[in-house]
C-alpha cells in the first residue's frame, strides 16, 4: 500500500475527506509512511536540522550536529531529548478559582486544592506544549522517550551514523540543581 | 503441536511451549493456513458467525436494558485448554477472564470431579477466582464430539442487581468482598442444558431481582448453545482433526498479527503517564474506615521493547481502598484488552493477542489488594479500570503520532458517571439498576478531527445509549433532557467529541433511592489524559432535588429544566425547596425521592488535541451554531472573537480580530510563565512542607510503600532527604 505525499499532507492538515481516511484506516499499513511524513514536515520547518522523530504538534526531535535535542518549530531547543523538555520550558499554574475560571467556570471547576492545572510553554514562541492535571508532589511526565537507535536500526533498517544510550536523562540534568 | 494429554497437564505444556519457543503451542509454521488458506479464513469466519450470532440473538433474551438496549455482554469459543479463540462484538474486557475462568477449573481438577459432560453449565463470577467483578457473570458450556471436550463456548454480560450492600449493580460503598453481592464461586449450576434447581433456590433469595438475575443467565446460557451447536457443524463439516489444529493456529496467528502490528505501526520506547482520581467520601455516612478521601494514583509505564513485544506496568500505583474499587489482575487485564482493541488490534482478538504483553502489577496496591488483604473489594473495579485506561488511548496516540500515522491517533477517554436507583416502578414491583447511557461519551480528539459526539464507549466499541422508552418502562423517572452538553469535552485544537446532559423527573413511582454513581468520575481533578496542550475535559458533578417545586410549575405550565444551563448558575437553582447542586460523585440520596424530584448531570465528553488557540475557525463558527459551546469559551479558550449575525440567524468568526487575539495571548502565556526550573525551587519548598491535602500525602506515601522507583523519583526529583516520608 502506498499513499502520496499530497495525501498525506491532507491527513496532517486534517484536510481528508472522511472517506478517504476510513479507507487508509481499513487498508494495510503503508511501509513508508514514516520517511514521507518526515520529509513532508522537514519542508515545513524553517530550520535545517534534521529531524529524527516528530513528538508532538511542535516539537520535534533533531540531529544538531553529534547531539540529538528537541526543538520546537520556532527554532526554540530544549537539549537533549532523553531529558524531560518539560525542565527547559515556561510553566504556569493555574492553582486558584480565578485561574481556572477562565477555563472552566462554575460547576465545570476542579477544586485547586487537590490538584495543579499545569500548562507548559514555549518560551520562544508561547505554544501551549502539553496540559497537565496533577497534585502536588507529582513530577512532570515524560510522557515518550523513544529508542531512536533500536527503531532506526531494527525497524527501519537504516541506522544512524552515531548511536547514543536509551537512557532517561532528566536526574542528570537536574543533579546541581 | 503438544501429544495428548490430560487438560491439566497440557495447560502446563502450553505453557512451557510458549516460554521456550516464543510460539503459542510452540507452532513455529501455521501448516493448515499454508497448506489452504481460504479454507483457514472460511472456518474462522464460521467461528465468528457463530459468536456473533450468539450476542445479537441471545441478548433479545435478556430483559435487562443493560444488554438488551446497549449489548453489554459478550460470547465466544475458546480451546478446550481456555485459550479464547474467537469472540463477538461486546465487552471486550472480558475475553481474558473467560479463559482465566476455565483454567481455574482445570488447575482444580474439575475435569476428574465434577468432570466436563455435554448440557453442563459452569459458572463464575467471584473475583477471587477469574473476571472483573460481581455483576459481570460468565458462563461456559463444554462442547463435546463423539466424546472428545473440542472446547468451550462462554457468555458474559453485566447484571442489572447483585443483591449488594447497595442495591444495583455499582456497589462503590463495598468495604470488603462479603459485601459485593451474591457470587457464584466457578460452580456447576447445570446440568442437561438445564438450571439446577438449588442454583435458582439460592438466585431467589441472593438478590432484589432474581427474575432479571435469571433471564440474564438464560440469555448467556442460549449464546453459548447456539455457539456449540455451531462449532459442532463446523467440527462435522471439515473434520475432527482438522479442527482441533487450525483452532489452534488461530492463536499463533494473532500473536504474529500483534507483533506484525507493532513494527508497522509502533516505535521502540518508553512510555509513561500519571493520572490521578479522587474518591471523596469524608463525612458522607459510611463506615469509620471509610470515613475519609483518597486520592488514588493511576500511573503507567509502557515499554515496547525492539522485538515488538510490551511491558505494562502499574509500579506506582498507591495503597487498596475500603471501597469496593479494587482491581484484580483479572480485571486490570480486562482493562488493557479494551484499550488494545481500541488502539493497536482489531482483527484475530484471541489469546494469542496477548501472548506478546506482559502486564505487571504490584500486590498491595488497588491493582492488586488480594495478595496483602485477601478481604479487599472489587465490586465494580471499572471505576479505577476507566480512569486508568484513560490513560493508554493517548499515551499509545503519541507513538502513531511520530510514525506518522496520523489517522490512528486518539486523544485521553471520557469519564463516566451513572444514575442508579431503586424502589417501586410504574409496575408495582421493586426494581434497581444503573442506567446505561453511560456507555455513549463523546469520542477522544483525533489528530485530524474533533471526536465525534456522543458516540463512544471504553467497555465497549458498539456504544449505544439505548432508548429513552426502555428506561422510563423500567425505572422510576422520565426524562426531561437529552440534550447535548456544550463544553463538555476537552479544548483542543481538535476538541474532544461532546458529551451530554440526560435530566430526569421522577415519576410513577412512590419513592426510590437514588445514587449518582462513580464508574471512572473525578470530581476534583481533571484528568491527564489529553495531548499537546489541550486543556481537560471538566470534572463530574451532580445535581437532584429532594421536594421542589416542579409539580407546581408542569401546573402552571411555567418553563421547566430541562438541560444544566449556565455552569455559574445552573437552571436547578431556579427551583424552590431542597435543592442539592455541584455533588462530588458518587453522592448517595439522604432518603428517598419522589415524583416530581429531578436529578441531572453530564455524561462526559472526551479529552482534547493541540492548542486551543490553533482551532480552525470554520470549526469554531460550527460549534457556535450548533450551540456546542460558550462565547467566553470562544474568546478566552480557543483565543476567537466571534460575533451572532441576528439578520443571517448565524455566528460570523472575525479572522482578522482572531489572529491578533491569538498573538496577544501568546505574549500573555510568556509573560506569566516562569522558567521551570524557578517554579520548582517554590514548589519543592512546599511539597518538603506538605502542603496538600491529606488524601494526596497519603497517595504519595502509600506509592512510596509499595514502590522503591516511586521512592527513589519523588525524593530525586524534589530534593527531598533519603528518608523523607508523607
Amino acid at each position: 500500500m502506498e499513499y502520496s505525499k499530497e495525501e498525506i499532507a491532507a491527513l496532517i492538515d486534517g484536510k481528508s475527506e472522511w472517506t478517504k481516511v476510513q479507507e487508509i484506516m481499513r487498508g494495510p499499513r503503508d511501509a513508508d509512511r514514516f520517511e514521507k511524513y518526515v520529509e513532508i514536515l522537514q519542508e515545513r520547518v524553517p530550520w535545517k536540522e534534521r529531524i529524527l522523530l516528530p513528538l508532538t504538534t511542535h516539537l520535534y526531535i533533531v540531529q544538531k550536529g553529534k547531539d540529538r535535542i528537541v526543538k520546537c518549530d520556532c527554532g526554540y531547543e530544549f537539549g537533549d531529548y532523553r531529558v524531560n523538555w518539560k525542565i527547559n520550558a515556561l510553566i504556569y499554574v493555574r492553582d486558584t478559582e480565578e485561574a481556572l475560571d477562565e477555563i472552566y467556570p462554575g460547576m465545570r471547576k476542579p477544586n485547586p486544592e487537590y490538584g495543579q492545572l499545569r500548562e507548559y510553554i514555549c518560551p520562544g514562541c508561547g505554544a501551549l506544549l502539553e496540559v497537565e492535571s496533577l497534585p502536588r508532589g507529582c513530577w512532570p511526565d515524560f510522557e515518550w522517550l523513544p529508542d531512536l537507535d533500536s527503531f532506526y536500526r531494527a525497524w527501519l533498517q537504516t541506522p544512524l551514523p552515531e548511536e547514543g544510550e536509551f537512557v532517561d536523562k532528566t536526574a542528570e540534568a537536574m543533579k546541581d540543581w | 503441536m503438544a501429544e495428548k494429554r490430560n487438560l491439566k497437564e497440557q495447560v502446563g505444556e502450553n505453557e512451557r511451549l510458549l516460554k521456550e519457543t516464543g510460539y503459542v503451542f510452540g507452532l513455529s509454521r501455521l501448516e493448515l493456513k499454508e497448506e489452504d488458506p481460504i479454507k483457514y479464513e472460511t472456518v474462522w469466519g464460521m467461528l465468528q458467525n457463530a459468536s456473533g450470532v450468539a450476542y445479537e440473538t441471545a441478548r433479545k433474551i435478556s430483559t435487562s436494558p443493560i444488554v438488551r438496549e446497549v449489548g453489554d455482554c459478550m460470547w465466544g469459543f475458546l480451546l478446550p485448554t481456555g485459550e479464547p479463540c474467537s469472540t463477538s462484538y461486546g465487552i471486550y474486557a472480558h475475553f481474558t477472564c473467560m479463559g482465566t475462568f476455565v483454567k481455574w477449573m482445570i488447575e482444580h481438577d474439575y475435569e476428574e470431579d465434577p468432570g466436563f459432560h455435554h448440557g453442563d453449565i459452569f459458572e463464575c463470577n467471584e473475583p477471587h477466582y477469574a473476571g472483573v467483578h460481581v455483576p459481570d457473570v460468565y458462563d461456559v458450556i463444554p462442547i463435546i464430539y463423539k466424546g472428545e471436550l473440542v472446547g468451550w463456548a462462554g457468555g458474559v454480560n453485566h447484571l442489572l442487581e447483585v443483591g449488594g450492600i447497595t442495591p444495583g449493580s455499582i456497589v462503590n460503598l463495598a468495604p470488603e468482598c462479603f459485601d459485593e453481592g451474591l457470587h457464584i464461586c466457578a460452580e456447576k449450576i447445570g446440568s442437561n442444558d438445564a438450571l439446577d434447581k438449588s442454583y435458582i433456590s439460592r438466585v431467589n433469595v441472593g438478590c432484589r431481582m432474581p427474575s432479571f438475575w435469571l433471564m440474564d443467565a438464560r440469555s448467556r446460557i442460549a449464546g453459548n448453545q447456539i455457539i456449540r451447536d455451531k462449532v459442532l457443524e463446523i467440527v462435522e463439516r471439515y473434520g475432527l482433526e482438522y479442527f482441533k489444529k487450525v483452532i489452534h493456529e488461530y492463536i499463533e496467528d494473532s500473536r504474529r498479527y500483534t507483533l506484525g502490528r507493532m513494527f508497522a505501526q509502533a516505535i521502540p520506547g518508553r512510555l509513561r503517564k500519571t493520572t490521578c482520581k479522587d474518591v471523596m467520601m469524608k463525612g458522607k455516612g459510611v463506615l469509620p474506615q471509610q470515613d475519609r478521601d483518597y486520592m488514588v494514583n493511576q500511573p503507567t509505564e509502557i515499554t515496547i521493547k525492539p522485538d515488538g513485544h510490551m511491558k505494562v506496568s502499574l509500579d506506582g500505583a498507591s495503597e487498596w481502598l475500603w471501597f469496593g474499587i479494587n482491581c484484580t489482575p483479572d480485571s486490570v487485564q480486562g482493562a488493557f484488552n479494551v484499550a488494545y482493541t481500541g488502539m493497536i488490534g482489531f482483527d484475530l482478538v484471541n489469546y494469542g493477542s496477548l501472548a506478546t504483553v506482559e502486564i505487571e502489577t504490584t500486590p498491595g496496591t488497588w491493582a492488586n489488594p488480594h495478595p496483602v488483604y485477601p478481604f479487599a473489594s472489587t465490586a465494580i473495579p471499572w471505576t479505577l479500570m476507566v480512569t486508568w485506561i484513560g490513560s493508554f488511548f493517548a499515551l499509545f496516540s503519541r507513538v502513531y503520532f511520530s510514525r506518522g500515522y496520523r489517522e490512528e491517533v486518539l486523544s485521553g477517554g471520557p469519564h463516566s458517571a451513572t444514575n442508579e436507583t431503586a424502589g417501586l416502578n410504574p409496575y408495582g414491583f421493586y426494581v434497581a439498576g444503573l442506567n446505561v447511557e453511560m456507555t455513549c461519551n463523546g469520542m477522544p480528539a483525533r489528530a485530524i478531527a474533533d471526536g465525534e459526539e456522543v458516540s463512544w464507549s471504553i467497555y465497549n466499541p458498539m456504544s449505544d445509549q439505548g432508548n429513552a422508552e426502555a428506561y422510563e418502562d423500567l425505572f422510576h423517572y422520565v426524562y426531561l433532557g437529552r440534550r447535548i452538553a456544550p463544553d463538555s469535552a476537552g479544548f483542543g485544537k481538535y476538541r474532544g467529541g461532546l458529551g451530554w446532559n440526560p435530566v430526569w423527573l421522577g415519576m410513577n413511582s412512590p419513592g426510590f433511592s437514588y445514587a449518582a454513581g462513580d464508574l471512572g468520575v473525578r470530581s476534583m481533578i481533571c484528568t491527564n489524559d489529553n495531548m499537546f496542550g489541550s486543556y481537560p475535559a471538566q470534572v463530574d458533578r451532580a445535581s437532584c432535588t429532594m421536594g421542589a417545586n416542579m409539580k407546581q410549575l408542569i401546573e402552571q405550565k411555567k418553563p421547566l429544566i430541562h438541560a444544566r444551563g449556565d455552569p455559574r448558575n445552573p437552571e436547578l437553582l431556579k427551583l424552590e425547596g431542597k435543592v442539592y447542586t455541584n455533588l462530588a460523585i458518587p453522592w448517595y440520596s439522604p432518603g428517598q425521592l419522589h415524583e416530581y424530584d429531578v436529578m441531572e448531570y453530564i455524561i462526559p465528553g472526551g479529552q482534547g488535541y493541540g492548542d486551543p488557540i490553533e482551532r480552525p475557525l470554520d470549526r469554531i463558527k460550527y460549534d457556535l451554531d450548533q450551540g456546542f459551546t460558550l462565547l467566553e469559551t470562544v474568546n478566552h479558550v480557543y483565543g476567537a472573537e466571534a460575533k451572532y449575525d441576528e439578520k443571517a440567524k448565524e455566528w460570523a468568526v472575525d479572522e482578522e480580530a482572531t489572529k491578533k487575539l491569538r498573538q496577544k495571548i501568546k505574549e500573555e502565556r510568556r509573560k506569566r510563565g516562569v522558567p521551570f526550573k524557578e517554579w520548582w525551587q517554590k514548589e519543592k519548598e512546599k511539597v518538603k512542607a506538605k502542603e496538600m491535602p491529606e488524601c494526596v500525602a497519603d497517595m504519595h506515601r502509600t506509592s512510596i510503600q509499595y514502590s522503591a522507583r516511586y521512592a527513589k523519583e519523588i525524593r530525586e526529583f524534589w530534593k527531598l532527604p533519603e528518608e523523607f516520608n508523607f
